[in-house]
């Protein structure tokens, strides 16, 4: 789609604006992104969230394919470890030693186009680790290991302390779900969606002239209601321009690109419909900046699939994986048609990797290290970055799990100051002593095809 | 946020109200902001003590129920008296001879064939709807008790006089969190809410622990059932002690190690024991665990637990101090350690934390935990326990946050649930959701979005209880989305046409007069009959800025430019206005103005909060 300018957006609103004067878009001071001419290459960069809840099993996502650790990766995991050869074979990652698992196509492709970089044994510091689901996504999410006190998540925090974060964006996170994540804490600009259809209170009701009856008076009057300066004002103001953005935009009126084919059945089905409505709202340069969606049901504590299962009917981490690869496949596929692909960055995180060992129902109990994916346009892919700590006497993590090499904060450190442009890390991720980049991203700064001054 | 032309509107507006009511309305009291209490809408007026304590303990007033504002006022000459007395008449629901509380408003809702499983037991529900649920070619009956149980929640929150009876067993369900639609939990739920739940939500902590820990849903939504020495699932030994128990307040963390724990004073409750544990107590419970699991085969397709001796682990283990030796009988070794979680001062102090939070605000003062925990502890083994812990905490002083103080109102966000039942039972809706009408689907479809659907929680923590988590726009949409359909709908099955009484509510509760329907009065008049309160007891709900939005709503017209006169009856003239307010006709569509306007007053951030 091309460039919507301010003007041509208002002027295709369907809101009688010569009697409200437009200010019910809450417009304003938010002129889109794109007025400033920018090519359509070059819309602003944004990042995109994705959590894997219940602690993937990283081992078999990212296995060693041979090498030293081999032997003992299929000594401790006798039925579930991914093979090297037949059908179900790994799929060797470039030269190295390690390999992913068969199901992740799409990801081994994006790998090879040197699209996706993976960060091995990423985590929490030693002292902060926790096999508690819930302690670990709410540290990971707050940003803050070992504690969820500070209030805020850690996206919250980048997005209040960056300097681009222009006045334009009209929609500069976005949360898709039922429900924002902790990641966003204490940010009431988040778009939060579930699906653009029916979004509305009054969509139930008769219609005047096309219109559902009363549906712009209720908003008006929600606006009037949730002035003040309460969160629940805030929020409540939030949720009625979420309701005129989507209506305004027609946010529910989407095609991908040829070439982006998303899942539209099995696990990931929900997944795709949340991805679609991220390169939704990318492509419409309005000033996308964070978002964020879930991928739950990675608690594999039994039969998550041996590494002999091709059928993924019967193999449900081989399904799940899939499912993610595809939409993530499609997501790349989806922006890249539309030069958008160079603005992105995905990261895929997880609160903890699973044990080594198998456990006795053919699944795997909660562990610690765990690999990260970056994926984007920019990102110095077709590479894995950090240590892999060996699966071998003496390598592991209390015996037990992949060691943990790499903060998480590190990773994300790099996407937020070489992508989003933001140096102000000691308050996206107070406490935390940077050691610099992984090289995930190039070191040159961004501002230039960032974010013209809007 | 608005533009010029709209703040002069509201600027003359006001001066108009002013003219109208020809009196200085006293500036109404907002919520006052204590320590830590901060109210999360800056609009919000405090109410009278009644509304604050039915919307917190129950789900909101319905007027003319056990369950309203007038009942509350007449239990007593002040606040306090009427609140002990309230909260020792809800601690004392009535009881049938099996020990289920009994409800006629709820029971005679129920009695419908649409609730076929409710009243089964436990064997009955595993043979019918579990061992024969989907029979080839036959009627899939699998998930009928679960789909009732959602269903009957409703219900028994839009009508139940035993409010906080419905708000406890709603902790414990997110307490001892199981997805609903799990493999054994959806044909069982039925006993899971009413033997486990429901049955021990004012009883015994310890029992309700055994009664989880003998649940196949329980057995199977955390994998028990499958560990098995000598390579154990920890997952339900980790959750029992992280979620049931000691919780994640009381976990020293993944590199302590069990000699590493400071052990509990002398004097102090618990003497001796661990302070808290350490993944090593889960791996030795996970230990003790193997081979626990439930008949769901063969000839003893049964559902009922039972040990597996050849799949448990028969060494010696420790769990949080508690040692128990090799070739210990499973049955006393399970005693041991489930006395020992349940027991531990830790617990005590969790329940009594998560409680307050649920029924204070998220920082309750810390004295009125402790008095919460330190009954729980001490009556660790009455059978009324959880109904002692309630008492104390609902009733002990503690200053500024305790449960009494009017200034919690507003901490907390209805959560989608919340808005929408007490939404409908603020408009005396008598809609019966139920198993299996396209009506109660549609309401079901439009709820679910919001993501509070009942009993659709995946993982095993529950729905949050934090009023951040459920301040998402589309939570809101949803929530309110549910509500306009009720307000809209006119059913075809026999459920009441139409569902919400809007117009039998304005003419016989209001007037019947077509001069009375003006935009003011029915502002006003709804207003009340919303909140069952008014900020001025001569002018009502005039004066107040949600007044002059829900009225302005009334005014305006669905070309959403011009508007209709304040002051001008709704079918009373002038000329072209002479259809009436149950009229829904071109240009002004009166009824769905009401409707929509109604609407707005309970989207509105003074119904949002309690």
């Amino acid at each position: 789609m091309g460039n919507l300018t301010r003007r041509a957006f208002l002027k295709g609103s369907t809101i009688c604006l010569t009697a409200l004067g437009g200010m019910q878009l809450g417009l304003r001071a938010r002129p889109a992104h794109a007025e400033a001419g920018s090519s359509s290459s070059a819309g602003g960069n944004f990042f995109v969230y994705i959590y894997l809840r219940g602690g993937i099993d990283g081992l078999n996502m990212v296995c060693p394919f041979d090498g030293p650790d081999r032997a003992a990766y299929e000594q401790q995991r006798p039925n579930i470890h991914l093979r090297t050869t037949g059908t179900t074979a790994a799929l060797r990652l470039g030269s190295s030693n390690y390999g992913l698992h068969f199901a992740a196509t799409g990801l081994h492709q994006l790998y090879g186009q040197g699209r996706l970089a993976i960060v091995h044994g990423t985590g929490f510091p030693v002292a902060q680790i926790t096999r508690s689901h819930f302690d670990a996504q709410d540290y990971m999410e707050h940003g803050t290991p070992g504690s969820n006190s500070i209030g805020s998540g850690w996206l919250a925090r980048h997005l209040a302390t960056s300097g681009q974060v222009p006045d334009a964006a009209m929609i500069p996170a976005l949360a898709v779900g039922a429900n924002a994540p902790a990641s966003l804490l204490g940010r009431r600009d988040v778009m939060n969606l579930d699906d653009a259809n029916s979004f509305h209170p009054n969509s139930n009701n008769g219609n005047v002239d096309g219109v559902p009856r009363y549906k712009l008076s209720t908003t008006i009057t929600m606006r009037e209601l949730y002035q003040g300066t309460g969160t629940l004002n805030q929020a409540g103001i939030g949720t009625v321009e979420a309701i005129e953005l989507v209506d305004t935009l027609n946010i529910a009126n989407y095609t991908p690109a040829t070439g982006a084919v998303y899942p539209t059945s099995g696990v990931a089905t929900t997944l795709a419909n949340q991805a679609k409505l991220i390169a939704n709202i990318a492509k419409r340069r309005i000033g996308l900046q964070v978002a964020t969606m879930d991928y739950g049901g990675w608690d594999t504590h039994e039969n998550q699939g041996d590494g002999t299962q091709g059928d993924l009917n019967q193999n449900q981490y081989g399904a799940r994986l899939a499912g993610l690869s595809q939409v993530l496949t499609a997501l790349y596929n989806d922006l890249n048609a539309d030069g958008l692909a160079r603005n992105m960055v995905v990261v895929v995180h997880s609160e903890f990797g699973r044990r080594v060992r198998e456990n006795a129902n053919r699944g795997t109990d909660h562990g610690s290290g765990n690999p990260m994916l970056v994926l984007g346009g920019r990102v110095a892919g077709g590479q894995l970055y950090g240590t892999f700590g060996g699966l071998n006497a003496g390598q592991l993590f209390q015996n037990e799990d992949v060691a943990t090499t790499t903060d998480f904060r590190r990773v994300l450190s790099e996407v937020v100051t070489a992508h989003l442009g933001n140096n102000a890390l000691s308050s996206v991720f107070p406490g935390y002593s940077y050691p610099g980049r992984l090289g995930l991203l190039p070191s040159d700064q961004i501002f230039k095809h960032g974010f013209e001054a809007a | 946020m608005d533009g010029q032309a709209r703040n002069r509107d509201v600027a003359s507006r006001r001066s108009f109200l002013g003219a109208v009511t020809g009196t200085a309305v006293e500036a109404p009291k907002t919520a006052p902001a204590g320590p830590g209490v901060a109210g999360i809408g800056s609009n919000v007026l405090a109410p009278p003590f009644a509304v604050y304590v039915l919307n917190r303990l129950g789900y909101g007033p319905r007027k003319g129920s056990p369950f309203s504002v007038e009942s509350f006022n007449a239990l007593g000459a002040n606040d306090v008296a009427r609140l002990t007395a309230f909260v020792d008449q809800q601690l004392a629901p009535t009881l049938d001879g099996s020990g289920n509380v009994t409800d006629p408003d709820v029971a005679s809702r129920l009695a419908h064939p649409d609730f076929v499983t409710l009243n089964k037991t436990f064997t009955q529900l595993w043979t019918d709807h579990e061992v024969n649920g989907q029979p080839s070619g036959g009627t899939f009956t699998r998930d009928w008790p679960i789909r009732e149980v959602e269903r009957a929640v409703f219900i028994r929150a839009f009508h139940s006089r035993w409010g906080l009876f419905e708000q406890v067993s709603d902790f414990w369900h997110n307490h001892f969190s199981i997805y609903g639609f799990d493999r054994y939990a959806a044909p069982t739920w039925v006993s899971w809410d009413r033997d486990v739940i429901r049955k021990n939500a004012f009883g015994n902590f310890r029992t309700m622990l055994q009664k989880t820990f003998e649940a196949p849903a329980m057995l199977y939504f955390l994998d028990n059932y499958i560990n098995r020495a000598p390579s154990f699932n920890e997952n339900y030994a980790r959750e029992i002690i992280e979620l049931h128990t000691l919780g994640a307040m009381n976990y020293l963390g993944a590199n302590m190690q069990q000699s590493q724990v400071p052990t509990i004073p002398a004097g102090e409750p618990g003497a001796g024991w661990p302070t808290g544990y350490v993944d090593a107590d889960v791996y030795e419970l996970a230990r003790a665990f193997t081979g626990w699991t439930f008949y769901r085969s063969g000839s003893t397709n049964t559902g009922l637990p039972y040990m597996e001796p050849t799949q448990h682990d028969i060494g010696q283990k420790t769990v949080l101090g508690q040692f128990a030796a090799a070739n210990t009988p499973a049955t006393s070794e399970h005693q041991l350690f489930l006395d020992r979680l349940a027991y531990h001062p830790g617990t005590a102090r969790h329940i009594a934390t998560k409680l307050a939070r649920r029924f204070l605000g998220e920082n309750p003062p810390q004295a009125a935990v402790d008095a919460a925990a330190d009954t729980f502890w001490q009556n660790r083994t009455q059978p009324d326990q959880i109904k002692r812990t309630l008492r104390t905490l609902l009733l002990h002083d503690a200053g500024a946050g305790s449960f009494r103080d009017i200034g919690n109102f507003g901490n907390k966000i209805k959560k989608p649930f919340e808005v929408v039942v007490s939404a409908l039972r603020a408009l005396d809706v008598n809609f019966i959701v139920r198993r299996n009408d396209a009506e109660s689907n549609s309401f079901m479809d439009r709820f679910a979005r919001s993501g509070h659907r009942p009993f659709d929680w995946r993982p095993p923590n529950g729905f949050p209880e934090t009023t951040n988590y459920w301040m998402g726009s589309g939570q809101f949409v949803h929530a309110w989305r549910t509500i306009d359909w009720t307000l809209d709908e006119n059913t075809s099955a026999g459920q009441g046409d139409p569902l919400t009484p809007l117009l039998t509510i304005t003419l016989n509760e209001f007037s019947s007069s077509p001069a009375d329907h003006t935009a003011n009065k029915l502002a006003d008049f709804w207003l009340s009959r919303v909140f069952q309160w008014v900020p001025d007891q001569t002018n009502g709900w005039r004066g107040t800025s949600l007044h002059v939005a829900v009225r302005d709503f009334m005014r305006r017209n669905t070309d959403t430019v011009s508007t209709f006169g304040a002051d001008v009856g709704i079918g009373n003239g002038p000329t072209g206005n002479t259809a009436g307010i149950g009229t829904d006709g071109s240009p002004n569509y009166w009824y769905s103005r009401l409707r929509g306007m109604v609407n707005c007053i309970l989207f509105s951030p003074q119904f949002m909060v309690r």
